[in-house]
């Protein structure tokens, strides 16, 4: 696999921070990966070693040249010892689930130390995530899941995740970039406050304040449920995220058409949002539905399959 | 087998304990931090013995405060207080060594430094600067000392140095386990430290200088004799200088390390030529018999002497040469310094000269009736003859060899010859030539040292200071000037100890002086722990020569020397250089590919897949063992039991919870 990068791509600057494009596959560590620069405090090092040396040559002392030249090889020695702590891992990437824009997604991550040696405080590090740490036993595989912070909707490609270690002696940073090609999706919001759901024929829907309807029981929380519904007792209690369930009148069978067009507002995020509620509550209600946007439309149908096509749909939408 | 392990806080890098952490990670930290001060107190103790007090007062105020705040973090001084400190350490340290900035105030600073910098160990960025500060302070400690035992000292605590790194970037790293990467740090790191020692280029210093605020104490002889002025040194054990030979050693009579000429005489002391005497001075006496080829290892005695054996016949490249043919180095020897002479055993010399004479038949005064009606007795003998009557004088007439003898002030020359007739070696050079002067004879007293221990493992020559000695020489016409030794006359013995001397035992020896009489030592034969001591200290002494010699003595010249002879030998290097590296690269090869097959289940499936592959059946790499078995069950219908046995037992043990290999080794082995 070495073999197959030319010259050009191998000392493209781009693979030293970005690192090379993955897909699904099992990354295993190597030297062609791995990249090792002294840290700040290995600068520091470094005019020790200056300073060092100056005062055993102004001194003529040979034993200063010596202390000089046994910490500038135990320097050395350690870059050989960081890329030690990399070396050999096999990494492999989990797919990461869409979420709902502000919420975390989470990406998995599978390493696998084959040796038997312990791989101290190896940092995992992405732009959209407060870097965690890792240290591996000898033989052990473990899962990092890596907590990627949300802010809009979209497609995205995952980047890059940098594996980081300082160890043994924080005088040199050895950092292996993983470029993962995998995309994951971050729908548009949930709307909290919602808008009685318009249809295209004159019947009309419940209105959604749950006060005048009977209360059945608790399911378990889902994305999109109205933080009305929330049963604030219960998780102050600590019995988990329930949202409380109402009965609806009998509801008609008939399919629900969900259209941009019908999306009352004119702030396009507001906008989606309220039509990705429309469409948890339509998949939640039971019925078939379907979604007509300005650039495609789906045809009704029901499942979460289906769901997620929909909120795909909605979430490429785009400004112009 | 999945575990999700997410460390979400962070690392904290400040050392000290902060309220609402959890107990577990403060005691982990202050366990650590410990450690680390226990370490930096390692690191500045050997200053104990160089600096004054106050400088390590002020270092150990601060560690002792530092050590209180890991657990209270509330006592650690607030920023105003730093600065007072600041200010009110810096200017305590000027004070004590009264403003000068000499090596020991700087040294003093740079601690006092280092202990402030504990009180704000708040960055990870802190925390290195005080790792880099405590190593800077281990390099001050070699101005010092540059004795084995601190090399060592050093070298530990850098270990420890970067154990301490190594449990700052690790994630809860054993002390054991912290070591343990240290020294595979380290011991990788010694081969490139020598290369690196050898080869590095160097810049020939210094820079800038500091003095020392105690200056050197000047050890070793002094610039001019008088009674008392060698005695002294008879009681140190101290190295002057080494000496190696190239080739023969000089038979024992004939080591005489001699440096310092006296000529001149005022009643008491004698007193070496005024440096800008101008005697005739022509070439060095030419050299005859055997010539000894030796380098001597100068140890620093602040002084311009160089020492050789009796006359010189080279002058090396730091030296010149004076007029009484001793060597002077051009610059005072305050580091240790290396140099290699040549000398014979007896040198021919042209004819004394008028003021060479006059000079060395000075007299303070007119001799006493005494002393003159002694001399008289001689009057009529040849100069060789009335020599060797002066030393038959001193040889029947009870003269004792004594480091004690009564103390003389007026007519210090006739009482010791008539009256006390108790003395050491100056008493008896003094007298000696003395008495040559006043017979006529052209005489001069010199100084150095005399004999030296042999050195059985080094096979070198230990002069000690406790050598020290006084002899003298006299122009014999024919012969030019010949060394008599008087003190040798009296104390037979005496050449018998200065070549036995300190290695086996100082005390002996001390205690011979105080009896004032000289004796053979070694009565009795040694005991087993006597002969231990008597090798060790042989083998130490070695070990400090060696270190001496090879490692605090190579200079830039050794460097370029060095280039030279690997240029010499290049095209061996190179080959030999390949060699090795391609053997390395062979041996690392194979030893990587046999420890890739560490997993012993993997390595019992590869065979059972060699012994298919010998019936012509191989696996390919696509295929899963579940559907290689399928397909080899087929082609070897007769053992197909066996292979769906081997193929569902790897798979258990590869895949399943069961670890135990046994089985599966009993069925490949059966396999055929």
């Amino acid at each position: 696999m070495a073999s197959s990068l030319s010259l050009r791509q191998r000392f493209a600057l781009q693979r030293f921070f970005r690192g090379e494009r993955y897909g699904q596959e099992t990354i295993i560590l190597n030297h062609r990966r791995i990249f090792i620069l002294p840290t700040k405090e290995g600068l520091g090092f470094l005019l020790l070693l200056l300073l060092l040396w100056l005062t055993s040559a102004n001194y003529n002392n040979n034993l200063g040249y010596l202390l000089t030249y046994l910490l500038a090889s135990m320097a050395m020695v350690s870059i050989f010892h960081a890329y030690r702590q990399l070396t050999g891992l096999q990494v492999d990437p989990g797919s990461i689930k869409p979420v709902f824009a502000g919420d975390n997604a989470l990406f998995p991550l599978t390493i696998k130390n084959p040796s038997s040696r312990r791989r101290e405080v190896i940092t995992f590090d992405h732009p959209l995530t407060t870097p965690s740490k890792v240290t591996m036993d000898p033989n052990t595989v473990q899962t990092v899941a890596i907590l990627l912070s949300t802010q809009r909707r979209g497609k995205f490609k995952i980047g890059t995740i940098t594996l980081v270690t300082i160890y043994p002696l924080g005088l040199f940073r050895a950092w292996t970039p993983l470029n993962f090609d995998l995309t994951w999706w971050v729908y548009p919001k949930p709307s909290i406050h919602s808008v009685p759901l318009l249809q295209s024929h004159e019947d009309k829907r419940p209105s959604v304040d749950n006060s005048d309807r009977d209360f059945t029981g608790f399911k378990s929380y889902q994305p999109g449920d109205s933080l009305k519904q929330i049963h604030w007792k219960g998780l102050a209690k600590g019995q988990g995220l329930h949202s409380k369930q109402f009965q609806y009148e009998p509801e008609t069978s008939e399919d629900i058409w969900l259209n941009w067009q019908q999306v009352p507002g004119t702030d396009i995020e507001a906008r989606l949002s309220q039509l990705c509620r429309w469409l948890l509550e339509a998949e939640q209600s039971g019925r078939c539905y379907g979604l007509t946007m300005p650039s495609a439309s789906l045809a009704p149908d029901q499942g979460k399959k289906h769901l997620h096509a929909c909120l795909r749909l909605i979430t490429t939408y785009s400004h112009g | 087998m999945a575990s999700v392990i997410i460390e979400k806080v962070p690392y904290r890098h400040s050392i000290y304990a902060k309220p609402g952490t959890r107990s577990g990670d403060i005691l982990h930290e202050i366990h650590k931090t410990r450690f680390f001060l226990w370490v930096l107190m390692g690191v500045i103790f050997p200053h104990l013995f160089h600096l004054p007090w106050l400088h390590l007062a002020v270092f150990t105020w601060f560690w002792g405060w530092c050590w209180i705040s890991i657990s209270h973090p509330k006592r650690l001084p607030s920023r105003f207080v730093l600065i007072l400190l600041t200010l009110v350490s810096t200017a305590g340290i000027l004070i004590v060594s009264r403003g000068n900035l000499t090596l020991e105030t700087s040294i003093g600073l740079l601690i006092a430094g280092l202990g402030l910098k504990l009180l704000e160990l708040k960055q990870r960025r802190d925390f290195y600067i005080t790792v880099f500060l405590a190593w800077f302070v281990i390099l001050t400690q070699f101005l010092f000392d540059q004795s084995l035992w601190m090399a060592g000292y050093a070298i530990l605590f850098s270990l420890l140095l970067s154990m301490v790194l190594i449990l700052q970037n690790g994630h809860s790293v054993r002390l054991k386990a912290a070591l343990n990467t240290a020294l595979w740090i380290f011991l990788p790191a010694l081969p490139l430290m020598v290369l690196f020692f050898l080869f590095f280029p160097r810049l020939p210093g210094p820079f800038w200088s500091l003095p020392l605020a105690n200056g050197h104490a000047k050890t070793g002889l002094s610039n001019f004799m008088e009674p008392g002025a060698i005695s002294q040194l008879s009681q140190s054990s101290e190295i002057a200088f080494r000496v190696e030979f190239h080739g023969d050693l000089p038979p024992p009579s004939q080591r005489y390390w001699r440096t310092q000429v006296f000529w001149q005489f005022d009643g008491r002391r004698w007193s070496p030529l005024p440096d800008e005497t101008n005697l005739t001075a022509d070439s060095l006496p030419k050299g005859e018999g055997k010539p000894f080829r030796y380098t001597v290892t100068l140890e620093p005695h602040y002084q311009n002497w160089l020492f050789s054996l009796g006359l010189p016949a080279s002058v090396p490249k730091l030296a010149i040469l004076t007029p009484d043919w001793t060597l002077k180095s051009r610059k005072t020897i305050d580091e240790r310094v290396l140099y290699t002479v040549t000398s014979y055993s007896s040198y021919q010399f042209s004819p004394l000269t008028i003021k060479e004479r006059e000079l060395a038949l000075q007299l303070p005064a007119s001799p006493s009736r005494k002393i003159r009606s002694l001399v008289a007795q001689w009057q009529q003998k040849n100069p060789e003859d009335i020599a060797q009557a002066a030393m038959d004088f001193f040889r029947l007439n009870g003269f004792v060899y004594t480091l004690n003898p009564p103390a003389l002030q007026q007519n210090f020359i006739e009482r010791f010859l008539f009256e006390t007739r108790q003395g050491f070696c100056e008493h008896y050079a003094a007298a000696f030539v003395y008495l040559m002067r006043v017979a006529g004879l052209p005489a001069r007293v010199v100084g150095g040292y005399m004999g030296g221990y042999f050195n059985p493992v080094g096979h070198f020559i230990e002069v000690y200071q406790a050598n020290a000695h006084a002899w003298t020489e006299i122009w014999i016409p024919g012969k030019g000037w010949t060394r008599y030794d008087p003190t040798q006359v009296v104390a037979p013995a005496y050449l018998d100890r200065t070549l036995n001397m300190p290695v086996p035992g100082l005390t002996d020896l001390l205690d011979l002086h105080a009896s004032g009489h000289v004796l053979n030592r070694h009565i009795g034969t040694p005991n087993v722990w006597q002969k231990f001591r008597y090798e060790f200290l042989n083998l130490w002494s070695a070990a400090n020569h060696s270190w001496h010699r090879w490692v605090l003595g190579f200079g830039v010249q050794d460097q370029q020397q060095l280039w030279q002879w690997l240029r010499f030998w290049k095209f061996i290097f190179i080959w030999v250089g390949t060699a090795i590296f391609a053997t390395g690269v062979i041996v690392w090869l194979l030893l990587s590919r046999i420890g890739s097959k560490t997993d012993p289940v993997q390595q019992l499936y590869q065979k059972f897949l060699r012994k298919l592959a010998k019936q012509g059946l191989s696996k390919t790499t696509t295929e899963s063992p579940s559907d290689f078995a399928n397909r080899a069950r087929m082609l070897c219908p007769h053992q197909a039991a066996l292979i769906q046995k081997i193929t569902m037992e790897y798979l258990t043990l590869r895949y399943g919870r069961k670890s135990d290999d046994k089985q599966l080794r009993k069925l490949i082995s059966q396999f055929k």
